[in-house]
């Protein structure tokens, strides 16, 4: 139990571990056994480890649902819901701007120079970006694109959405918490059976 | 004997014709490749009678009479090998129709031997050697650029759909030449080459294990096609969900989601719990830290009296506080020693809490009880042993053995 340490430490303190942010820990938590001991010694503190279905992504959950963890989850659920527009959103124009299609798995890498030329030289994707950037979430009040950018960039690497990998970089990789985000969609989606059409067509780029 | 010289004949005909046409393709090449980009010849940039050349020497065709000059497929084809362009690279393995040919020179072989005309076996055998390479070349090829376009990821063209449909073509393409290699019947080549042991070699043995290998190759770049195909059609879903998804919350800003936190099974995905802080503080209930922790006692700020006078530019606040700490300090360190002066004198036990409280000293209990240790622990070692020093426990945790200590008892031994 004593390697484990450090991660327990992370995962007390709410992180959530994958493999970009945390590769060891992340390949510890693989193994079953090494879970079944860590959810040992959390069974006291009320909590155990939980998983999305691609294992991407592991953080923890409580053990068992009384009123003071329904209470903490409400809250949560409240701002996942608040934030969700602005974050999709911000998957959608960085689509569009990078022209290239994977970039909403773990281990995708953005660009930002390429993603800045990019908005910079499309003026219908830079007035959806500014919009964007003064979004609650992201909270830019600068009307400079350039500071608009860094400030969204700092607020997902924050959030641990992104992730970079050398300080001076302009490389970002995309974390697992955007794999559990798209998993609480596809969730949101089935449960509320949401009449969203397969075929939706995608808005304009231009 | 006649056949041959004529063939002979031929070929150097068809040697001096083919370097006059490729050195033409040579000459043009930036002209070429110019309509190789744009699909249509510039006719202005060549003389007519170039023109004409490059007409006859069948690189540049008209495909009617409306249409500008454009370069032939082959040609085309030819290009796109050389310059690995993926786009326009094709698939052209045609197994049958090299099998036929394979065919009737083995009859044109046979024939020759039986009528002893050695140089005629000779340049069969040649020709059939050749075709065979040119065939098994041709698939290797075939089967190289499929591999090539799945390295690249299916980069050259760059969005989803398209990737998509080329993985199809690609499916379809390796689809295609697998049954191409099906077409291979080895036993009828068996019987073909009647017990000749040279064409054995070169038809069944050779040709056996070369086609083995064209064909795993084939079955692992099929497997990984398809693989590639399941990443982008997640993709694809994922692509649309989001923008879908977007669509949806921008049409309904007030949609009220379920209360998914309070269902009687929580998804994990919403079960996310709250961070715990595993803080630390000092604990004195260990005998091997006592020694690094009164070090670390020692070295916190020192006494007002070796106090220098503050600098005259600075950050007044700063320093008044930290004056503040230690007197403060300063303050409990003195009703500490009080404390012992006190305790020498008696004959009892003396507890460290209930000398607080008579002596209504304003001190916060373990901070008080924190100095005692660190005066104790300050003592000579000699005095250690006319002292009985105990410090009374309390278990709060059963799980990781935390003790706090709840006061200190001291007795002079002597």
């Amino acid at each position: 139990m004593l390697e484990h340490g450090p991660l327990l430490t992370e995962l007390l303190a709410g992180k959530s571990i994958c493999k970009i942010t945390d590769e060891e820990n992340h390949r510890r938590l693989q193994n079953e056994t090494i879970r079944e001991d860590i959810n040992k010694y959390l069974r006291p503190l009320n909590r155990r480890i939980a998983t999305i279905k691609n294992e991407s992504v592991y953080f923890l959950a409580y053990q068992e649902l009384n009123a003071e963890a329904r209470n903490h989850l409400a809250k949560e659920f409240d701002q996942t819901i608040k934030f969700l527009l602005p974050l999709l959103e911000w998957m959608q124009l960085t689509q569009e701007a990078l022209g290239d299609d994977s970039v909403f798995s773990i281990e995708d890498i953005i660009d930002l120079y390429k993603y800045a030329r990019s908005i910079e030289s499309n003026q219908a994707l830079q007035k959806r970006f500014s919009k964007l950037a003064s979004n609650r979430f992201f909270n830019s009040s600068s009307s400079d694109l350039q500071n608009q950018l860094k400030q969204v960039f700092k607020k997902l690497e924050d959030n641990n959405y992104l992730h970079k990998l050398h300080k001076d970089q302009q490389y970002y990789i995309i974390t697992g918490k955007i794999e559990y985000l798209i998993e609480i969609i596809e969730f949101i989606k089935e449960e509320e059976s949401l009449q969203i059409e397969e075929t939706a067509q995608q808005e304009p780029m231009f | 004997m006649v056949a041959n010289k004529s063939t002979t004949k031929n070929q150097s005909l068809l040697h001096a014709q083919g370097v006059k046409r490729l050195n033409l393709i040579g000459k043009y090449s930036t002209q070429l490749m110019d309509a190789y980009i744009k699909g249509f010849f510039d006719e202005d940039s060549v003389s007519v009678g170039i023109l004409n050349n490059l007409v006859d020497a069948r690189i540049l065709y008209r495909p009617d009479a409306t249409q500008g000059l454009k370069l032939r497929p082959d040609v085309n084809k030819l290009i796109a090998n050389l310059t690995e362009d993926e786009r326009k690279r094709q698939i052209n393995a045609d197994v049958s129709s090299p099998l036929y040919e394979i065919n009737t020179l083995v009859e044109h072989y046979t024939d020759a031997q039986r009528k002893d005309n050695y140089i005629g076996v000779d340049y069969y055998f040649y020709s059939l050697t050749e075709k065979v390479h040119d065939m098994t070349e041709q698939l290797s090829n075939d089967i190289e650029f499929l591999w090539n376009k799945l390295h690249a990821d299916f980069g050259f063209v760059n969005n989803l759909s398209d990737k998509i449909r080329e993985n199809e073509l690609a499916q379809k393409q390796s689809q295609h030449l697998l049954n191409g290699l099906k077409i291979i019947d080895f036993n009828y080549l068996f019987e073909l080459t009647q017990n000749n042991s040279k064409l054995r070699k070169l038809l069944v043995v050779d040709l056996q294990k070369k086609i083995s290998e064209l064909h795993s190759s084939l079955l692992e770049v099929q497997e990984r096609l398809l693989n590639l195909m399941l990443v982008f059609r997640k993709q694809q879903k994922r692509l649309l969900l989001i923008n879908n998804m977007v669509a949806f919350l921008k049409q309904n800003p007030n949609f009220e989601f379920r209360d998914y936190p309070n269902r009687s099974n929580v998804p994990d995905i919403f079960n996310k719990a709250a961070s715990i802080n595993a803080s630390a503080n000092i604990a004195l209930d260990r005998l091997s830290d006592q020694s690094v922790l009164s070090e670390i006692v020692r070295s916190l700020p020192a006494s007002v009296e070796n106090h220098v006078e503050p600098l005259e530019v600075g950050n007044d606040f700063e320093t008044t506080e930290i004056i503040s700490v230690s007197v403060e300090y300063e303050k409990l360190k003195k009703d500490v020693t009080k404390f012992f002066e006190y305790f020498i004198e008696q004959n009892v036990i003396v507890s460290a809490l209930v000398y607080l409280q008579n002596n209504k000293l304003d001190w916060d209990a373990e901070l008080w009880l924190f100095q005692v240790i660190a005066e104790y622990e300050g003592l000579a070692q000699n005095f250690h042993q006319d002292i009985k020093f105990e410090k009374k426990k309390k278990i709060v945790s059963a799980f990781n053995q935390l003790e706090i200590i709840q006061d200190i008892h001291l007795i002079i031994v002597v």
